[in-house]
């Protein structure tokens, strides 16, 4: 049930207590509580909406943060920190060229480039950052934007 | 003048679904179950491999068997799930779906006054291509009528499972005993098995899997159900070799091949694939378990189908009206399409046939309809 459940909700956040419970053959109140157990553990760490904003009225930004790390202070020191800021969206720690890479947003480009000057790059651990700003969405989170496509089958058939 | 007309085909009726069809169209805020192909789109690596095929310029004829990277593609396909070995060269051949198969098939083996023994309920192709061929369909509800119905006319028998309409399958127990019918009588089996993959619980059993039954058996399969590649049109026979090359003969005149684009697309499927069906398959499921659930509740008596995407349940016993009443009716009062039972024979008037190949939030929103419908019948 748990396995069935996490695949629904990813697929839809705001499918209702009744309507899962319908699918899965069990109560509204059992799922209920087997949601908050699921956000109680960290499992689920939250449900997010997905806005169509591509351009508009917001800037998003790629950066590349490239890191030193001191004995005791590893990446998770950095990388947990930075996270911490409400500009940054996403905060992953990876493999290759550069060590972190944080996806910030703000109102305009001088917003962002001021965030990652002010308070990137002027980390003690980190040596140096690319900023690449975000022109097009094309899919986000498995959601891929643009037009809605509706059914084309005949409405009745063999 | 009058346009001249071929006495058999005068003697076969319309297709009930097609007739159906019509009333479905006129009302824009139905919700269909009557749809017998997949909602999901085809994966999108078969899509890109179609365009693909487009840019390299595969815009020509094909094999007339089909091309000889597919042929190769579907023997080791079929080994990989099922366990039987075809030979690529001899023993496949490629059509326009599983439809012009069939139809290749029984054009190739029947003679004016041969019988076809069919399973009833069945898929609506059947029976009209047999008697098309020249055939008289005789049907069997159950495994134990068919020693019964075998006359010395008898030339094949057909079956196809997972089973559109029921969604029921066969157990090894009862293919052996099919294979038992079939070898006695020296019968031509023809299984259509294009709905293997999507079989639940239990693991598919070819028929031609089954001891000596290779040498007897036309397996049917296709693309369009397991991989939801129904407007591709295409399908496949496994056969002996003098059938697939009967069927090729005719199969060269009246299609010459299939679609190219189709056949380089159907590789990556047959290749590539498995994970996109799993997901299908998983998904279907799940649909499957709150459909019969939902009915189960409304007070319908339903098996649950092993495989395929649909339900085929008795309602006269609950609300006491036919398949035709009841899918007319819940058409009209509740904008929801089922397709009546007598579109698969006059002995089934009583069933409706439910398809699931629908999305959760509106197999939920068209189940509570229902519902509503059925409480208000008393
Ligand atoms: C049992 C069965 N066989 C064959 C077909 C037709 O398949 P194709 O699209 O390959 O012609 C269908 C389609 O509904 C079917 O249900």
């Amino acid at each position: 049930m748990k396995q069935k459940l996490l695949a629904l909700l990813t697929k839809n956040p705001r499918i209702s207590a009744s309507s899962l419970a319908k699918i899965l053959g069990t109560t509204a109140a059992k799922i209920e509580a087997e949601i908050q157990k699921l956000l109680k553990s960290g499992e689920i760490v939250g449900f997010a909406t997905i806005l169509n904003s591509n351009g508009q009225d917001e800037i998003t930004a790629m950066v590349e943060v490239r890191v030193t790390t001191q004995r005791g202070r590893g990446f998770d020191e950095v990388g947990e920190r930075l996270a911490k800021f409400p500009e940054v969206v996403n905060a992953f720690l990876i493999s290759g060229s550069h060590d972190l890479n944080l996806l910030v947003k703000g109102k305009s480009l001088a917003d962002v480039a001021n965030f990652v000057n002010r308070k990137v790059a002027v980390l003690e651990s980190v040596t140096g950052t690319t900023t690449h700003f975000l022109l097009k969405k094309y899919k986000e989170d498995g959601l891929i934007f643009g037009e809605k496509v509706s059914d084309q089958r005949l409405k009745v058939s063999a | 003048m009058k346009i001249p007309s071929n006495k058999i085909l005068e003697t076969i009726p319309p297709s009930g679904i097609r007739k159906f069809f019509e009333i479905v169209a006129e009302n824009p805020d139905v919700i269909s179950l009557s749809v017998g192909e997949p909602d999901f789109d085809a994966p999108w690596s078969v899509r890109e491999a179609a365009i693909a095929a487009l840019e390299n310029g595969a815009t020509h004829y094909s094999a007339n068997r089909g091309s000889s990277e597919l042929r190769g593609a579907i023997a080791k396909y079929f080994a990989r799930k099922f366990g039987v070995a075809y030979s690529p060269e001899k023993e496949i051949l490629v059509g326009n779906g599983a439809s012009e198969i069939f139809d290749l098939v029984v054009r190739s083996v029947l003679n004016p006054g041969d019988e076809v023994l069919l399973f009833a309920p069945s898929y609506v192709m059947y029976a009209p291509l047999v008697a098309l061929a020249g055939g008289t369909p005789i049907f069997v509800q159950k495994i134990s009528e068919i020693a019964k119905k075998i006359s010395p006319k008898t030339k094949a028998l057909v079956f196809g499972y997972p089973s559109n309409p029921t969604g029921a399958t066969f157990t090894k127990s009862e293919l052996t005993k099919i294979a038992a019918l079939v070898e006695r009588n020296n019968l031509l089996a023809i299984s259509d098995e294009i709905y293997a993959e999507l079989s639940y619980e239990t693991k598919h059993i070819s028929f031609a899997s089954l001891p000596k039954m290779k040498a007897q058996t036309a397996t049917i399969s296709g693309f369009s159900k397991a991989f939801a590649m129904t407007g591709f049109r295409l399908g496949y026979l496994l056969a002996p070799e003098n059938l697939v090359a009967a069927a090729n003969k005719i199969h060269q005149y009246c299609a010459l091949c299939a679609n190219s684009i189709s056949q380089v697309a159907a590789i990556e499927a047959l290749e590539n694939c498995d994970a996109e069906v799993a997901k299908m398959r998983a998904e279907y499921k799940l649909r499957r378990d709150f459909c019969v659930r939902e009915l189960r509740k409304m007070g319908f008596t339903v098996q649950k189908p092993a495989g395929a995407f649909y339900l085929f349940p008795n309602i006269r016993k609950r609300t006491g009206l036919s398949g035709d009443d009841f899918a007319l009716n819940l058409l009209k009062k509740e904008r929801v399409a089922v397709v009546p039972g007598s579109a698969f024979g006059a002995e089934f008037a009583d069933h409706i046939r439910i398809s699931y190949a629908t999305g959760l939030a509106e197999l939920e929103t068209a189940f509570e309809r229902m519902a509503h419908f059925v409480q208000s019948l008393k």
